[in-house]
């Protein structure tokens, strides 16, 4: 052969080459055929639809009983009737074609079925056992996974999730509390009051707000009458049940029995990842993604849902967490399309994706920067240098270095603004920004020139600045301050130390919502920075015996005016997370954390 | 040659004990404590003891030390302490991207430096040759996540051309998987390029100048075949150092484009074990790590026998 015919072949098979991966990519960017698979999924939800046709559905309310504990709840049952042309799902015409006898609400509905969301997570998730690891992004995976007897609506009121009917006695001590049809777990066995008892006690076992409730509980308080019903009986007159366990975060999550029985300390490992919730774990691959599927034998309730109360429709086929540790990569990925929604965006790129049209960005603004202070180490184990730092405080200078003036307040209340404990009490002492009464009160407490150690991480985004705004403020005032580099692992290291004098962070209401979960109100020791008060530990319990909302804000105001008395902490405003996501993504919004119930994407 | 592999693997023995015993040592002296990083910062120091009990954290550290050695004479690396997963079966997971990003790095390095290793020194001083090392200096200079965001603006947000970032297993789609991969390759292997093309250009300038060049010339061999079977054959030694023990480096040394390309490797892995302080994660993975090392070292040298028919062990 040739030269020429030699290379003459090597075209030719070289275009054949080209040719095929032509043919096969174009096979790839066809339109997909109606698969049978689809049509099938989709006829199960329409049977579901149809049940709750309004007309076919006899409603009746039923008031239980009118407490004046918590919230008045109004507890609807509803009765499904069945449809009187019965339907099985073989009758049903497909998705594709509607008879035309089906209502547009109802095509609608069915329209919103199907899917995948990419989701760029947070952070690495380490774990998703929330009675173990207090992680954010274990709360927001876990949380689709899990149930809780009752949750937070989009108000941040309690409602029974997992309960269908509570009862409490007249002497206010005993709660009766039925759990709802239809709870099965993921591994097809039905939910009993024998799991949710177990997994209460996994909660009460580390987390504040559930200790509350086990030390206030009578011995041998808590029994179960049968499988779907149980009481919880408490010495005193306790009305902060519903309000302790709706809490989104370190949540009362209902595992099953076995697995609720391994101490809280240890984490359940993958294999015990059951709940009852609307999608199930189907891969996790540890520092790289979680994919979550449709629990196709979820019920949902038949109230509007509402955060993590109410009806939470599972529409997505498949909810997909990426970890991507880069937050320009992260960006980019999402203007690409590469993924739908990046939870918790640098702010600094709010301006830049608020320019996208392809992108709606929701936010949530309950996140409080603080400055936590040691009580126990000179010179801030003197309430004047504490009053002093206070009184220096310019709570703008420090939110402005955050990012960008839409996505920090200024708040004075120490349980957020905008929430239903949004207290005034002692609100002339927040955001003094008074230099020289702040040198004044230094130089009565005999504390200049004294040396305050700060930590503050430098590889922590909505913290770093801060401190980079505290420093100079110090000096000004007349101390001398040390603000060692360190990274948030060992920030957290060393708060329940003695080492220093002061650390940045930042609590969210999701977290500490009022003075049950609040650490420093809650601990009588050992948390950072050593306080402990005993009337707060008063106030605190007086919150859960608390019979109105006008009580339980009185309370609040009592202890803001101890907080900005004896300065333990200093919350110098509040700054909101960024969920932007693609404009196909629909139904997101984010009341504290980013839920994917009740979402789909409109393909 | 089978005694001196012998006597190289059983030489490797004691350089992994060592290896194992500063890891050991490094880790549990830096700051930062797993229990208190799990327990998050609304733990009190009663819940911090709790989990560092749990885990095992309060015994000695000799005790400690010995169980690791035990579980691993076993075979058992051991688990993560966050998610309680197997840190072997994690180390396989993270492997293939790792290893795939590391040979297409390789491979495109190759494919450039050779060729312009080659052509600069055949050409040496004239302005090729210039052209060849400017560009191998820059390449050699730009830092990888720098050269990995404008390939990601460019190629990815501009033009569309590849996926901005993640990773495809080529059990799940082949095509996908390379795709996903090019950039990464592209923006690591320019480094690799540079430091080979260097390596290249300098050794085949020193075998252009031997007798057996000049002779091979004289007899009125082609110029293409004095370069490649005369004067590239017998610079193959340092190059192929170079090249394994640039796999090698980038086993480990991938953290970078791994977190800017979102490629789930090794790199990652460790890098997400050392900021939770997950022990066992960071002591297997290192541990794996200076085994691939080591191994490759023994690899690199086995091959010069292959190449040069002077070297016998």
């Amino acid at each position: 052969m040739s030269r020429k015919s030699r290379a003459m072949s090597a075209i030719l098979v070289l275009l054949g080459v080209l040719l095929l991966s032509l043919l096969v990519a174009c096979a790839g960017t066809e339109p997909a055929e109606p698969q049978i698979i689809e049509v099938e999924k989709e006829v199960i939800k329409e049977v579901e639809v149809i049940k709750e046709v309004p007309v076919e559905t006899i409603v009746t309310k039923e008031v239980i009983k009118e407490v004046p504990v918590e919230k008045i709840v109004t507890k609807e049952v509803i009765k499904e009737v069945e449809v009187q042309v019965p339907v099985t799902p073989k009758e049903v015409p497909a998705l594709a074609q509607p008879t035309p006898a089906l209502p547009a609400a109802l095509i609608a509905e069915q329209d919103k079925y199907g899917g995948s969301l990419k989701v760029v997570s947070q952070a690495s998730v380490k774990s998703m056992d929330p009675a173990f690891a207090p992680a954010y992004v274990t709360t927001v995976t876990s949380q689709h996974v899990f149930e809780q007897l009752f949750a937070w609506d989009a108000n941040y009121v309690a409602q029974p999730q997992m309960v269908d009917s509570w009862k409490l006695t007249n002497d206010g001590k005993t709660y009766e509390i039925t759990l709802r049809d239809g709870l099965i777990f993921h591994n097809d066995n039905p939910v009993t009051s024998h799991d949710a008892i177990a997994s209460l006690g996994r909660w009460w076992e580390k987390q504040a707000a559930g200790k509350l409730v086990f030390q206030s509980m009578a011995e041998g308080g808590i029994q179960a009458v049968d499988d779907k019903t149980f009481t919880m009986t408490f010495q005193e007159p306790f009305g902060a049940l519903l309000n302790a366990a709706s809490i989104p975060h370190r949540y009362p999550a209902t595992f099953t029995k076995e697995a609720a029985m391994l101490t809280a300390f240890e984490d359940v490992g993958e294999e015990n990842i059951i709940g009852s919730g609307p999608y199930k774990l189907k891969l996790w691959e540890p520092g790289n993604r979680i994919v979550l599927e449709r629990h196709e034998q979820y019920s949902p309730r038949s109230e509007p849902g509402s955060f993590l109360a109410g009806g939470s429709v599972p529409y997505l086929d498949e909810i997909t967490w990426v970890e991507i540790p880069n937050e320009e990569t992260k960006i980019a990925g999402l203007e690409t399309g590469e993924w739908d929604i990046v939870d918790g965006a640098g702010l600094d790129f709010y301006d830049q994706l608020s320019m996208n049209p392809d992108i709606r960005i929701a936010s949530y603004p309950g996140h409080q920067s603080t400055i936590q202070i040691h009580v126990g180490v000179p010179p801030t184990d003197n309430k004047l240098v504490r009053q002093a730092i206070l009184a220096a405080i310019d709570a703008e200078a420090f939110m402005s270095s955050l990012g960008p003036n839409e996505l920090w307040t200024l708040c004075g209340s120490v349980y957020y603004c905008n929430t239903p404990l949004e207290s005034q009490g002692g609100a002339d002492l927040y955001n003094q920004n008074n230099i020289e009464r702040a040198r004044e009160l230094i130089k009565e407490a005999g504390a200049e020139g004294a040396t305050i150690k700060v930590m503050n991480p430098n590889d922590y985004g909505t913290i770093t600045p801060l401190g980079l705004v505290l420093k100079p403020m110090l000096e000004d005032i007349g101390l001398t301050v040390e603000m060692p580099g360190m990274d948030w692992a060992t920030l957290i290291s060393k708060i329940r130390g003695d080492d220093y004098n002061m650390f940045t962070t930042w609590w969210a209401q999701w977290a500490v919502a009022d003075p049950i979960t609040d650490v420093v109100v809650a601990s009588t020791a050992g948390y950072a920075g050593d306080y402990s008060n005993p009337r707060f530990q008063e106030l605190r319990l007086q919150y859960a015996a608390a019979q109105t909302a006008d009580e339980r804000l009185s309370i609040v105001d009592e202890i803001q005016e101890i907080y900005l008395d004896e300065v333990p902490k200093i919350w110098l405003g509040q700054f909101s997370s960024i969920f932007p996501h693609r404009t196909t993504v629909k139904n997101l919004d984010v009341p504290a954390i980013p839920m994917f119930l009740n979402v789909w994407m409109d393909n | 040659m089978t005694g001196y592999i012998v006597r190289r693997v059983l030489a490797t023995l004691p350089v992994l004990l060592v290896v194992a015993l500063v890891v050991f040592a490094l880790i549990r002296f830096a700051p930062g404590d797993p229990a208190a990083i799990i327990a998050g910062q609304e733990a009190t120091q009663e819940e911090v003891e709790g989990i560092r009990r749990q885990l095992g954290l309060d015994r000695p550290l000799p005790v400690q030390l010995g169980i690791w050695f035990r579980d691993i004479l076993r075979g058992d690396l051991g688990q993560s302490i966050l998610s309680k997963h197997e840190v072997s079966e994690l180390i396989v997971q993270r492997v293939v991207p790792t290893l795939s990003l590391a040979v297409l790095t390789e491979i495109f390095a190759l494919a450039v430096a050779i060729p312009i290793g080659v052509l600069a020194a055949w050409k040496a001083n004239s302005w090729i040759d210039r052209v060849v090392m400017v560009f191998a200096t820059l390449g050699f200079s730009i830092p990888v996540f720098w050269l990995g965001f404008i390939l990601i603006f460019f190629f990815a947000v501009k033009i569309p051309l590849f996926p901005a970032a993640g990773y495809v297993a080529p059990s799940e789609d082949f095509i996908s998987y390379l795709h996903r991969l090019a950039l990464p390759a592209l923006a690591t292997g320019v480094i690799i390029m540079a430091l080979i093309a260097r390596m290249t250009r300098a050794t085949v300038l020193e075998t252009l100048n031997e007798d057996y060049v000049r002779t091979a010339r004289s007899k009125g061999l082609s110029e293409k075949l004095v370069l490649i079977r005369h004067a590239l054959r017998n610079a193959a030694l340092p190059i192929i150092t170079v090249v394994g023990l640039g796999v090698a480096a980038l086993l480990s040394g991938l953290v970078v484009t791994e977190s800017v390309f979102g490629i789930p490797g090794l790199g990652r892995l460790l890098l997400n074990a050392i900021v939770s302080r997950d022990y066992p994660i960071i002591q297997g993975t290192i541990l794996i790590i200076s085994v691939v090392y080591v191994m490759i070292n023994l690899l690199v040298d086995i091959s010069y026998a292959f190449f040069d028919p002077r070297v016998r062990y």
